[in-house]
């Protein structure tokens, strides 16, 4: 399809797509941290919350990753433009809201038992 | 990645002798540069999933009972496949990366047949040039598919992407 590009900016967008994987891989190991490290008792409701958001943004960043990289692919044989994206701005939204959300519940109700 | 970088062999309209031009790809590295970048992406990538299955692991191995061996079990099948995966794709970058230091080498000896005769040994000839009009990224005119370009992925995202995720379900499953 189309005209194969200079291979280094396919091998940018694979790097591009591996970054994104990382960050997919370290929100599902935040995932799985809250869900160990905060106490029981307290933060029961908000910690399973916390937690499945997070492992399900990880595991939605991982297929945006893989539909981006080949949508990206796509256009650079075609010579078209870049598809624009709105997902780093909303994750970055999101992630941010769950920091100062989870900061509060701390500052809160303190971290022990 | 600048879409402006595409068009045909020039760099934001210029012509491929121009200084700036040069030294922005020169910034950018040589095509060895760029394929060890990769190989060494691949890599870190590697090291999160492997962190990210030791967490998982000892939550269902020691985790609340009962232990279950068979979820750990698929789970560390599923970071053996992404570790072969990744091993498979860092050794085909190691071929574009020779072939990329091989052209770097016949640049800087100002002997573009030397490079020329390397990258071919490489297996890389048709993607990338030494002479010193070929220095600027370019299209070439190969319209072979995806799977034949020197630096093509395969199917190597999709399966790290779809792997990724089912650890992320398992987590969900772990944790709720």
């Amino acid at each position: 399809m189309g005209r194969a590009p200079d291979y280094r900016f396919s091998l940018a967008n694979e790097r591009t797509f591996l970054a994104w994987i990382r960050t997919g891989l370290a929100l599902v190991g935040g995932g799985l941290a809250v869900a160990a490290f905060l106490p029981q008792p307290r933060f029961t409701v908000a910690r399973e919350l916390i937690a499945v958001i997070l492992l399900l943004l990880g595991a939605a960043v991982a297929l945006r990753a893989v539909d981006r990289w080949s949508r990206t692919e796509r256009a650079m044989r075609l010579g078209e433009p870049l598809p624009p994206s709105r997902f780093p701005a909303t994750l970055a939204l999101i992630i941010g809201g769950g920091a100062v959300t989870l900061l509060v519940l701390v500052v809160t109700a303190g971290l022990r038992p | 990645m600048p879409d402006e970088n595409h068009r045909d062999g020039d760099h934001d309209g210029r012509d491929h002798r121009d200084g700036v031009c040069r030294a922005e790809i020169h910034r950018a590295g040589g095509p060895g540069d760029q394929a060890e970048r990769t190989q060494l992406a691949w890599r870190r990538t590697a090291l999160a999933a492997t962190v990210v299955t030791l967490l998982v692991v000892s939550r269902l191995v020691f985790g609340a009972p009962p232990p279950r061996a068979l979820g750990a079990a698929v789970i560390v099948f599923a970071w053996l496949v992404i570790l072969g995966v990744a091993d498979r794709r860092i050794r085909s970058l190691a071929t574009v990366s020779r072939g990329g230091r091989a052209a770097d080498h016949g640049r800087a000896a100002s002997s573009s047949a030397d490079g020329r005769e390397a990258i071919a040994a490489s297996g890389s000839r048709r993607h990338v040039t030494t002479s010193d009009d070929d220095v600027a990224p370019r299209h070439h005119t190969d319209r072979s598919p995806a799977t034949a370009h020197p630096a093509a992925a395969g199917a190597a995202p999709a399966i790290l992407a779809l792997l990724t995720a089912a650890l992320a379900v398992v987590g969900i499953a772990l944790v709720s």
